[in-house]
């Protein structure tokens, strides 16, 4: 119990930004690393809420959620409607002002991000899980989170203002950095899924990897999900299957949270391998470790069943 | 009005509970019906027999300005055969003003407890354990006054509640009611714990009080507990729980004292994101009066929500020693938005 109230009270001395996602968090940390602050700065924490294993969509305004919130100097979200179902009562019963959209510490991750499939025309319940301001789902795609990423570095200058420059610094380097890791690994994608000429084709479950296919140049058949958000039919998933089969889709990219018989059923139809992966990373793990993770089970996944080559 | 209301639902649009705010001044609105259906059992059971629209809420809720948030909620209730549509909640709230603090003044359900603090229809089962029926009312305790929370600057999660309202009513009233000795008073301490594996705790006390005109307290103490866990979309288990005890004393002149007890738990599995089932345990005893046989009883209940915003449920009640049985089918569904659910 002392260590733990030692622990708060260091924790309370530090600049607190609680993310929504993991992602943003290793954003946040990334920058402040990158920006080399004069010796004796005050530190800067980055804490997400969510743990990496939920669906972010439907998670309970837990407690420990609101106890964070309450203590934090800014809080960075996802936005474009991701929490929208949990977050509103977070910051209610945190009771935190700086946090509110006319605070200082509100931060909105989406501001920066080119959003894909914005709906067009009037948006309604009978289409599903749509979300009317376009897919949330950004934040495996580097390029995306390094655009995201501005609003991290914009929150930090708000608040900080004497470390603009530091800020600036370290974003850029944040920038260069990610996109680096992100370029070798797309090179490998290309050099071992077929040679940059071949244009891979995927499907996925839920359209979740929308960002991240746009990002490695993989050609997307869209979501075997019919209505966003609602589990396919057996006639639609034949369908599909038979559509992927024609085309050639060389895999299913899909999560643990969904339904396992129905991605495997498409698989069986399709003869598309299933690749069953996190959309989020943990709390402490680098980014990239996902990242690598996704690549190497596409590279399995084009090549078949044989051994991952040699680069 | 209702061409109003038409086009300010059909206005808001959404994905899970919160839509995009599009109604002037970020205005959000929410319809909801809640239809029951009762089957009888039995010579002995209590069911009503009929299907019916037991409630139709209306709600508005939205800033006021900067600091305040308001809330309005009228609702339709199917009451004795007649339908009757009164204000269920209108509140002025804020969480900005003070760090940490919440406040609300107007009228609302007490924060207290686990089932007086959500509406009737985001309940796990169709119809309030006797425990509650009997201590608060079919739905809840509502009433006019203000509500102070304070979640406590500590390492861990501890939230203060604490309110007065005008007490002239308790429970569910239409009239006016007489102006109390001593009016409604409560408060509430919740703490809330992970627990290793998966899996979400919270637990809290509380204490209502009230001392009627004719000099009669009713003195109401409680525990709480609510257990989640859930893996994605399913709320693969929850347990949710209350224990009250009540005391009534009589202050001035003669009368009897009583002093009762009613409880019930409820685990409930999620076989998917849509299909549920749970069982509820009741009970309730009077406890220093002779003779008084205490009450069980065994609900059954099976949920079907295809999506957040339509739930289909049915419920299999047998009480002893009253030998109330009765089968029950509740179809309820959400227009518009609806604001964020607590945990």
């Amino acid at each position: 119990m002392i260590f733990s109230l030692i622990a708060w009270i260091q924790v309370a001395s530090a600049f607190q930004v609680v993310t929504t996602l993991p992602e943003l968090s290793w954003a946040g940390r990334g920058i402040v690393k990158a920006a080399q602050l004069p010796a004796g700065s005050e530190s800067f924490e980055f804490t997400p809420l969510l743990k990496g294993t939920e669906d972010p969509h439907f998670v309970d305004a837990h407690p420990s959620y609101i106890l964070k919130t309450s203590a934090a100097d800014a809080l960075c979200h996802v936005g474009l409607e991701l929490e929208i179902g949990w977050l509103p009562k977070v910051l209610d019963r945190a009771a935190n002002a700086k946090l509110e959209r006319t605070g200082t510490g509100f931060c909105d991750a989406s501001v920066g991000v080119h959003v894909l499939e914005k709906p067009q025309g009037s948006v309604d319940r009978s289409m599903g899980d749509v979300h009317a301001f376009g897919n949330p789902h950004y934040w495996l795609s580097p390029i995306a989170l390094v655009d995201a990423a501005q609003a991290v570095r914009d929150l930090l200058i708000r608040n900080r203002p004497g470390l603009a420059t530091e800020w600036t610094r370290g974003y850029d380097a944040f920038k260069t950095q990610t996109l680096a890791r992100f370029s070798a690994l797309k090179k490998r994608l290309q050099s071992q899924g077929g040679g940059s000429s071949v244009r891979v084709l995927a499907i996925e479950f839920h359209k979740e990897f929308t960002y991240f296919f746009d990002a490695y140049g993989i050609s997307s058949m869209g979501s075997l999900e019919e209505i966003p958000g609602l589990p396919p039919s057996a006639a639609r998933i034949a369908l599909v299957a038979q559509e992927a089969k024609r085309r050639g889709a060389r895999f299913i990219l899909s999560t643990p949270m969904h339904p396992k018989n129905t991605t495997q059923r498409f698989s069986e139809l399709s003869g598309a391998p299933v690749i069953s992966l996190p959309s989020m990373i943990r709390p402490d793990q680098d980014y990239f470790e996902l990242q690598e993770l996704l690549v190497s089970a596409m590279v399995k996944a084009i090549h078949g069943a044989q051994a991952e080559p040699k680069s | 009005m209702f061409a109003i209301l038409c086009w300010a639902l059909a206005n808001s649009v959404s994905f899970a509970q919160t839509p995009v705010a599009n109604l002037p001044g970020g205005l959000q609105m929410s319809a909801v019906v809640d239809l029951l259906g009762q089957g009888a059992l039995g010579p002995s059971s209590t069911a009503a027999k009929r299907f019916d629209m037991r409630e139709a809420e209306i709600s508005f809720f939205s800033p006021a300005d900067t600091w305040w948030n308001g809330t309005l909620s009228s609702a339709a209730h199917l009451e004795s055969g007649e339908l009757n549509f009164e204000v269920h909640e209108a509140f002025l709230g804020s969480s900005k003003l003070i760090p940490r603090v919440r406040g609300r003044v107007g009228l609302f359900f007490l924060g207290v407890g686990r089932l007086n603090s959500f509406h009737r229809h985001d309940w796990p089962f169709p119809t309030a354990p006797r425990v509650h029926s009997t201590f608060f009312d079919a739905e809840g305790a509502a009433d006019t006054g203000a509500e102070l929370s304070w979640l406590l600057p500590l390492p861990f999660y501890l939230d203060f509640t604490a309110g007065m309202t005008n007490g002239w009513n308790w429970g569910h009233a239409h009239s006016v009611g007489t102006a109390p000795a001593f009016p409604t008073h409560y408060t509430r301490l919740a703490t809330s714990f992970e627990v290793p594996g998966g899996g979400t705790s919270l637990v809290g006390i509380n204490y209502v009080g009230r001392v009627s005109s004719t000099q009669s307290g009713q003195y109401l103490f409680g525990i709480d507990g609510t257990f989640k866990w859930r893996e994605g979309k399913t709320l693969l288990f929850l347990l949710q729980t209350e224990g009250w005890w009540r005391a009534l004393r009589p202050l001035a002149g003669t009368g009897t004292a009583e002093d009762d007890f009613g409880l019930y738990i409820f685990p409930q599995v999620g076989l998917s994101p849509a299909w549920k089932v749970g069982v509820r345990l009741d009970s309730y005893a009077v406890l220093n009066i002779g003779g008084v046989a205490p009450i069980y009883a065994v609900v059954p209940v099976v949920s079907w929500e295809p999506s957040e915003f339509t739930r289909f449920r049915t419920a299999f009640t047998q009480e002893w020693p009253t030998g109330d049985r009765m089968i029950e089918l509740q179809v309820s569904f959400i227009l518009g938005a609806h604001p964020a659910h607590d945990f």
